[in-house]
């Protein structure tokens, strides 16, 4: 028995020899390694960033976004658009491009597209796209997407996830379950092979209608642990990795083979307050809350710098961002005072939850953040939730008190920062009673939702921050940075909008 | 035998029944996997929509007994997370798992063995105290400490090896150290412990007495005895290696059934839940088995009753 | 191949490793007294400082501080409490309740033995993870359903090997003589069966206590551990991992008064395996 064990065992390692890596040239091939393993490759399937990276680059879409000027729209595969009416949007297509099978990119593949992002309950991504009718082919390359309501986000839609045009003839031959395994895409890399939780493997698409990529072979492995991602760099089996904790970067910096590129996102971190009942309803309370935070102390020591305070919800990246509203000081005395004022003299019991590793660094955020409440006569309680728990309180609303999140617009603009969770059909519309149907700041956020005038827009969100900022339904902390490592020789620049483009990665 | 065989069948049955009965029920009472595949700020409409359409808006009876009915087929159902066939996905990863499970064993048992009976032998000396002490370190480490130990010294500070992955032999060197540093711990002792007893038993003295070469009385006495829980604790251990990988499988982003599992759970992406569990429990269910016709073998006095 | 005098060696032995045993129940028990700060409160500003030997640290904190700021030699005395309960309690009740089933089911075979076996593998097969996951999620993070899911988690060893051990005793000559004269069952499995198996069970027991302490810090490391800011030494441990480099200290104390308890627990153990050995040997076959 032993014998037999000991052969099945030789020939199963040989056999996984032979799936080995052979490195190909040194500078032919890039390594990168994340924190988890994809699991689809249909971009309509998936939201997380680790998956979203690969179809940026398997697929294009029809705009992206500008990585020097955040927020602001380049086109991809339309070339230009304009709005012909309150419901209309008109995109005038680039010519001469291939999916990897060889079909043609046209009006067609948008309409298929599209088609599909509005079919309801059979993908993740309809959310973002709920506002469109249908698309009408006008000719073989140009297309009118016809919405419901006036949209003025409608263009940056498509830059964000589910964005990525989808080829009609491939589909159509293998069928959706397939396509998530082999897809094709227009993207400057084609698929080559999926191994779960060890590899994916992309090559360069060399009739790239932008020109072939500088680096032929790019290889993806998920490592989950943070240390082991950092190993793999310094010891050169990987070249970039994502994901660095800012208490590594030193560590990184000291190794001499590899540098830290980090930049601000459109992440902010803040803590959900459910403020439908008991002193949190309080807004006095709220407000002893974010004057009780030392955020400079938490970012400089926690974050080691790496993110800036925020006065309100809304990152400095996002459409509507109003900068004359500053982030609360830190000022304990206050925050005592506004607890006596609110009847509480003695004391507030307040739970602080968060996952553990869900967020960079939440559990001693929580900790943290915990003891500098108590200072001023808090009582906290800090929970570390598992992640489908997390999700569940978030759905029901029925979280008892703090709740760290992150909260992103995928659009850039206050409205899917904001609006999108806390308006009307939002996952937490009901915690905060100061945003329900018929107060100022509904009014002001609906309002801005079906506006095409930008300044009008403006206008709006700026008041609208500032009533954010006073009713304090949040405790706000901070925009975080995003912090990747590369070894030396690779040319690359984090994006705010945390993409990884490998087109745009190469060797010195 | 026949019998034997038909009543561990059965038992089999229910065992499988129980166990994935019980893990649909802590599935679906714990988690919501839709709020776990949409984005953060998805809307009550998108979430109710696709509830729906996975079916798991049903009540919870009516999702149990199609989820039997599945089952009874064969048919352990898509992935949540990956629109792929459940089983497919597991399958997949098992031989990786396997192949993990198998070489740490085997190398804590060839380590643990020699290791437990020499301290037996040698007891009292400086031999038997290191073997004391290095079964200590290897039961005081958690499993994520020792890996991460074994790769700073052996993949980073001496760059002998990869520092995760898999591919080569290389790759498999470190996760099974890590997976084997308990369990030899634990086995060295439990040998070392066995044979003591056995060294002292009336029939080995009197083989002793008799004239018999130490070596002959040594290993064939004692070791027969000594085995019975030895092979215990290696059939407990081989299904909690396979489930217990899951943190070695993490650290040293080894793709097996575990790390699978566990991300399934954190997802509460039910079919693959279901469909690792089922196949662990089988894997289980085999060393069991296995287990058993040791102790026949070992003990004739043990007849395989039903 | 000798076996010397044990007698005058094993004391020796016992007490040093009976000494760290005590400490750390010292610990446990006046932490308030001897901690010299609160385990629970740090200041940012002051973390991740080495040990005060080192060139960065400073006299203030001995063993340096934590990613938040807290005093490392706090946190370890108090962390005692928790470890100490964790290991022992845990440990007690499931050996206690395998060795009961073990016992039940190995003499006793046919149904009840079947439906002990089953249990027993329904447990074994269940992933343990889930099984913690459910727990913490339905009742709360807190340390009573720790030590449930760590019981829990340790009975079937003790079931499985006592078992085993009374599957094979059950034949001998010696029980069958005693079943043949009339002896009822309980006498049967109290003064012969019982203390054949204790030995085993006891040796089960020191091991069981080191891997549930050890336990508590991979449930730590998934974030299913002791909810914070109770300081504990398996928390510490999984805090510890993401600053192997630039603070080692954080998990190496911590890890040694987990690993000195684990030795210390060996040794004890199989020190009362000897002591009981003499009276095993009169009753072997």
């Amino acid at each position: 028995m032993p014998r037999t064990v000991l052969a099945v065992a030789l020939g199963l390692a040989l056999l996984a020899g032979t799936l080995g890596v052979r490195p190909a040239d040194a500078q032919d091939s890039l390594v990168i390694a994340q924190g988890a393993d994809i699991t689809t490759l249909d971009p309509t399937q998936a939201t997380q960033i680790h998956n979203l990276n690969l179809f940026y680059n398997i697929y294009d879409a029809l705009v992206t976004w500008d990585p020097k000027d955040i927020g602001k729209l380049v086109p991809e595969l339309a070339v230009s658009w304009r709005s012909v009416d309150p419901l209309t949007w008109q995109f005038k297509l680039r010519q001469g491009v291939r999916f990897h099978d060889g079909e043609p990119f046209n009006a067609e593949a948008v309409k298929f597209t599209v088609d599909r992002l509005i079919t309801k309950g059979v993908h993740q991504v309809y959310g973002g796209f709920s506002t469109i009718e249908r698309a009408d082919v006008v000719d073989a390359y140009t297309i009118n997407i016809v919405t419901s309501k006036p949209d003025p986000i409608l263009v940056k839609r498509f830059a964000g996830y589910g964005g990525q045009i989808l080829p009609p003839q491939y589909v159509k031959q293998v069928d959706w379950k397939t396509f998530g395994i082999k897809p094709v895409g227009t993207g400057p890399y084609k698929f080559v092979e999926w191994i779960k939780d060890d590899r994916v493997v992309l090559e360069a698409n060399p009739s790239y209608w932008r020109g072939a990529p500088k680096i032929k072979k790019v290889i993806w492995r998920p490592i989950p642990d943070n240390f082991a991602r950092v190993a793999a760099l310094t010891r050169g089996e990987a070249q970039l990795i994502t994901k660095v904790i800012p208490d590594h970067v030193a560590q990184i910096e000291k190794a001499g083979c590899c540098r830290v590129e980090h930049t601000l996102t459109n992440l902010v971190t803040v803590y959900l307050i459910n403020a439908q009942k008991g002193p949190l309803a309080n807004t006095k309370v709220r407000q002893a809350l974010n004057y009780a935070v030392d955020k400079d102390k938490i970012i400089k020591e926690l974050y080691r710098g790496y993110a800036i305070p925020i006065g309100s919800g809304i990152p400095n990246t996002d459409f509507g961002y109003n900068p004359a509203v500053k982030p609360y000081p830190y000022d304990p005395a206050r925050a005592r005072q506004l607890l006596a004022e609110a009847g509480f003299p003695g004391g507030v019991d307040v739970d602080i939850q968060s996952g553990n590793g869900i967020h960079l660094n939440d559990r001693q955020l929580s900790e943290a953040v915990a003891l500098m409440l108590q200072d001023v006569g808090f009582r906290p309680k800090v929970g570390v939730l598992e992640p489908a728990q997390r999700s569940q309180l978030l759905r029901t609303n029925t979280f008892p008190g703090l709740l760290l999140a992150d909260p992103a617009s995928t659009t850039y603009d206050t409205d899917g920062v904001l609006w999108r969770l806390r308006g009307p059909g939002g996952i937490v519309h009901q915690i905060w009673p100061g945003n329900y149907e018929g107060t100022p700041f509904y009014k002001l956020m609906e309002e801005a939702r079906v506006t095409l005038d930008a300044q009008k827009r403006l206008r709006s969100y700026h008041e609208a921050a500032q009533i954010w900022h006073d009713e304090a339904p949040e405790l706000f902390l901070f925009q975080g940075e995003l912090i990747d490592a590369v070894r030396n020789e690779v040319k690359y620049q984090a994006r705010g909008d945390q993409r990884i483009i490998l087109y745009d990665i190469s060797y010195r | 035998m026949r019998d034997f065989l038909l009543a561990k069948l059965w038992h089999t049955l229910i065992v499988v029944f129980c166990v994935l009965t019980l893990v649909f029920v802590v599935l679906h009472l714990t988690g919501d996997p839709v709020m776990m595949m949409l984005p953060s700020n998805a809307s009550r409409e998108e979430i109710d929509a696709l509830t729906r359409s996975l079916g798991l808006d049903q009540p919870l009876i009516v999702q149990y007994g199609r989820f039997l009915a599945r089952v009874a087929r064969g048919d352990f159902g898509v992935s949540l997370q990956h629109q792929q066939p459940a089983m497919g996905l597991v399958a997949e990863r098992l031989p990786a798992s396997l192949l993990l499970a198998t070489t740490a064993l085997v190398l804590a048992v060839a380590v643990a063995l020699p290791l437990g009976m020499l301290a037996a032998a040698r007891r009292g000396t400086a031999l038997d105290r290191l073997a004391v002490g290095l079964a200590a370190l290897g039961q005081s480490a958690p499993i994520f400490w020792t890996g991460l130990m074994l790769m700073l010294v052996g993949a980073v500070v001496l760059k002998l090896l990869p520092t995760s992955g898999y591919g080569t032999w290389r790759h498999l060197v470190l996760p099974a150290l890590t997976l084997a540093s308990y369990p030899m711990a634990a086995m060295a002792r439990l040998v070392r412990a066995g044979m003591l007893e056995t060294l002292e038993a009336d029939y080995v003295r009197t083989a002793r007495a008799k004239g018999l070469p130490e070596r002959w009385v040594v290993l064939k006495h004692t070791l027969r005895n000594a085995a019975m829980p030895i092979v215990t604790v290696v059939g407990l251990q081989f299904g909690l290696l396979l489930g217990g990988a899951i943190v070695c499988e993490m650290i040293f982003a080894w793709p097996g059934v575990g790390r699978l599992m566990i991300f399934a759970i954190y997802n509460r992406d039910f079919p693959l839940v279901e469909a690792s569990v089922f196949v662990m429990a089988m894997v289980f269910v085999a060393g069991n088995l296995a287990v058993d016709l040791c102790y026949a073998w070992l003990d004739p006095r043990v007849k395989l009753r039903a | 191949m000798r076996v010397g005098p044990r007698r005058s060696r094993v004391p020796t032995l016992l007490l040093l490793a009976a000494a760290p045993i005590a400490t750390a129940v010292i610990c446990a028990a006046l932490a308030p007294l001897l901690a010299p700060y609160d385990p629970g409160r740090g200041d940012l500003s002051a973390r991740l400082q080495p040990p005060a030997w080192t060139s960065a640290g400073s006299a203030r904190h001995l063993l340096g501080t934590d990613q938040l700021g807290r005093d490392i030699l706090s946190r370890i005395i108090w962390g005692a409490r928790v470890s100490l309960l964790v290991g022992v309690v845990s440990s007690v009740i499931g050996g206690t309740v395998g060795l009961a089933l073990g016992l039940l089911g190995g003499y006793f075979r046919g149904r009840a033995d079947s439906v002990i076996a089953k249990l027993i593998d329904v447990q074994l097969a269940f992933p343990f993870l889930l099984f913690a996951i459910t727990v913490i999620a339905v009742l709360g993070p807190s340390l009573p359903n720790l030590l449930v899911i760590l019981a829990v988690s340790g009975w079937v060893t003790y079931a499985r090997v006592v078992r085993g051990q009374t599957l094979s005793l059950r034949e001998t000559e010696f029980i069958q003589a005693a079943r043949g004269l009339g002896c009822p069952a309980w006498r049967i499995l109290l003064r012969h069966v019982l203390p054949n198996v204790v030995s085993y069970a006891l040796v089960i027991m020191t091991t069981e206590i080191g891997r549930l302490i050890v336990l508590e810090s991979t449930l730590s490391f998934l974030g299913l551990g002791v909810p914070p800011p109770t300081p504990s030494w398996g928390m510490a441990l999984a805090d510890g991992k993401e600053h192997l480099i630039d603070g080692w200290w954080l998990a190496t104390f911590p890890g040694l008064a987990i690993m000195i308890v684990v030795l210390c627990m060996n040794v004890l153990g199989d020190g009362a395996r000897d002591l009981l050995e003499p009276r095993l040997r009169g009753r072997r076959g």
